[in-house]
């Protein structure tokens, strides 16, 4: 992606940020109001600045060096949000235990015996890793859902 | 206070003590190390197990515990890019890409070594000077407090040189997120988008885990790359950060230590801003700034001696005031009442024997750090030899648990996943995530001081006199105009080079 485009992008992110702050914040009043509205108007303009820049100048080099593999980017991004969405309601310890076999899985070299042994000893050790360090030595509390 | 001290000398090196300085600080370097346990919750946790102790002891124990911690979030800033505690934000900077380029080893000794630095003046500032700057930072009210959270602003014009712009407004974007929740001055929820739960704000370290930790997990297994970085234990490695600290960082060294220290004095402002603040300040004076954030020793020293020092700095109050610099001196002020033991100028003279059995303690800690830290880092470092996928899933489960600890609220998990999302994405079109995290870790304090000074402006009938009154507000404008312009000159003088008509008439 060129620098033309991501300026014309962050701009444009800029001012979508700003217009729903805008928006969400009309009611509010004296003082509550003053340090956002300052803020708004600055990535209002900023962005406006930025998307002028991008549609005027002719910026051609790269903005980054090289394109992550989507697949895999959308697959944990996916993948983490469906687990954060189960930790409540299955529990943490159940939902991370088969998060990070699947993941472990997943990502594997190949789908051999060794790869799940070495996947159920890493998301069952994890698991019990935790458990002994925020449960029981430390007394931090996990969320807990219908299983464990 | 010779007497007290060589008394001290006497508590220090009983075998208990000892013990105790030692297990305080594998358990807090432990604690500093996994996302989402901080130093506060670590001190807080063995607060009421001081109960069973002498109370010299049980001070002992708190301090190696907050000093390990502070010094253990390096760690897995430096191998996997997690802040462990907010102050290491700034450590990932530099800390992180010289792990990817082969030299965790140098990484984690120039943290080590120099989090032992800045501890150790942070702790003579204790010693020597707690009266007086105890006095300095009574001075700083409302509108210091908010210059001086401007002057740290204003460290993005350093931060993000290449592109002023979107680092100017990545940090609007953090300052503007920030306001999510009750507004401090009146009380009134704000952006909360018809959602309750939201109206307890953005906490700053699951947006850093998102920001940080999480949009890293994307960026790894984004690529094809089997580990994160190569690893092999580098022989020497300790002896050539040592040489490379005492030769070429020196000033850095000093510098950033006393920014920690006096920014630990100033209660709100923590470890997270010392560090950030020092890291700008040592590439604002490099000669070569360009290379910060490539992987350079000079960036991790100046984050880390920055943060420990904040140590010593914050407890300069809590001792002499009852004022507490920091959210751990405040558990640890806590302890010492709990105690029966009434912090305050008099603590020197009614009860001199415990306040200098602690402070003499810090820096007995500061000096087992180093070994300790060493073997420590041994074994962490070990992770870069893990596969990169099983590493990678690890975090998303470490930031999952640590995130939700702080509050045990599942919208802080949710914060992670959506910060992650918006440093990964935003990162692509250039967003500039080291400035957006000073705008939410200086948004609420900035806010907070704006409003106290309008009202103060409201009372006195002048908003100048309230905004320009003190010569310490002078100074700070002066110093953020000095830190906005002093890029942009420079960057003026480097093309006025390239152009051989305008150097003709400079000269």
């Amino acid at each position: 992606m060129t620098r033309k485009y991501t300026d014309i992008l962050s701009g444009l992110g800029f001012l979508a940020v700003a217009s729903v702050f805008w928006s969400a914040g009309r009611d509010l009043t004296g003082v509550s109001r003053i340090f956002p509205s300052l803020l708004e108007v600055f990535l209002a303009l900023g962005g406006l600045v930025l998307c002028v820049n991008g549609l005027v100048k002719s910026r051609k080099e790269k903005a980054c060096d090289e394109m992550p593999v989507w697949g895999r980017v959308w697959l944990i991004l996916i993948s983490a949000i469906l687990y954060a969405a189960a930790v409540p309601v299955v529990g943490f310890y159940v939902s991370s235990a088969v998060f990070l076999f699947l993941m472990a899985m997943i990502f594997g070299k190949a789908w051999t015996m060794a790869q799940v042994r070495l996947s159920l000893v890493f998301s069952v050790g994890l698991c019990l890793l935790i458990y002994l360090v925020f449960r029981t030595l430390l007394l931090v509390p996990t969320p807990a859902g219908f299983l464990f | 206070m010779l007497g007290y001290v060589i008394t001290a000398l006497g508590h220090i090196i009983e075998p208990l003590n000892i013990l105790l300085m030692l297990g305080g600080l594998i358990g807090g370097i432990v604690i500093g190390a996994l996302p989402g346990l901080t130093a506060t919750m670590g001190v807080a946790l063995m607060v009421p197990v001081t109960f069973a102790m002498d109370p010299i002891s049980g001070l002992i124990m708190l301090g190696a515990i907050y000093a390990g911690a502070i010094y253990g979030g390096s760690n897995s800033a430096c191998l996997i890019r997690t802040p462990g505690t907010p102050s290491s934000v700034a450590t990932t900077f530099d800390g992180f890409p010289m792990c990817q380029a082969g030299k965790a080893d140098e990484a984690l000794q120039t943290a080590l070594l120099a989090s032992a630095f800045g501890g150790v003046v942070g702790t003579f500032f204790l010693l020597f000077m707690s009266e007086p700057l105890a006095t300095f930072a009574l001075k700083f009210g409302g509108p210091e407090v908010f210059w001086l959270c401007i002057f740290g602003l204003s460290s993005i014009a350093v931060m993000s040189r290449d592109n002023m712009l979107k680092g100017l407004l990545s940090g609007g974007l953090g300052l503007l997120i920030s306001t999510i929740g009750i507004d401090p001055n009146s009380g009134v929820p704000r952006f909360i988008f018809g959602y309750y739960p939201l109206a307890q704000g953005i906490e700053i370290i699951p947006a850093m885990i998102g920001l940080f930790s999480f949009s890293q997990v994307m960026v790894l297994l984004g690529s094809n790359r089997q580990f994160i970085a190569e690893y092999s234990p580098s022989k020497g490695a300790f002896g050539r950060v040592l040489r490379k600290l005492v030769a070429d960082c020196k000033i850095n060294l000093l510098r950033s230590s006393t920014i920690g220290t006096i920014i630990g004095m100033l209660p709100g402002a923590g470890g997270e801003i010392a560090s950030i603040i020092a890291y700008n300040e040592a590439k604002r004076w490099d000669k070569e700034s360009a290379r910060f954030g490539t992987g350079i020793i000079e960036g991790v020293a100046a984050s880390e001696s920055a943060n420990n020092a904040v140590i010593g700095g914050s407890l300069i109050p809590m001792l002499t005031l009852g004022i507490p610099g920091s959210a751990v001196a405040a558990v640890i002020l806590g302890a010492l009442l709990a105690h029966g033991i009434q912090p305050g100028f008099k603590i020197f003279a009614e009860t001199g024997d415990l306040a200098y059995t602690f402070i003499i303690s810090q820096l007995a800690v500061n000096i087992l750090m180093v070994p300790v830290g060493y073997l420590m880092a041994k074994v962490m470092a070990k992770i870069l030899n893990i596969r990169l996928t099983l590493v990678a899933v690890a975090i998303v489960t470490l930031s999952f648990i640590g995130s939700y600890a702080i509050s045990n609220s599942m919208l802080d998990v949710w914060v992670v996943v959506g910060f992650g999302v918006i440093a990964f994405f935003g990162g692509l079109v250039g967003l500039d995530t080291g400035a957006m995290a000073l705008g939410i870790i200086l948004g609420p304090m900035v806010e907070e001081n704006l409003g106290k000074c309008v009202n103060l402006a409201k009372a006195e009938g002048s908003i100048w006199q309230v905004f320009l009154a003190s010569p310490i507000s002078i100074l700070l404008i002066l110093l953020t105009l000095l830190s906005i312009l002093a890029p942009i000159l420079l960057g003026l003088r480097k093309k006025c080079r390239k152009t051989p008509s305008c150097m003709e008439t400079l000269s």
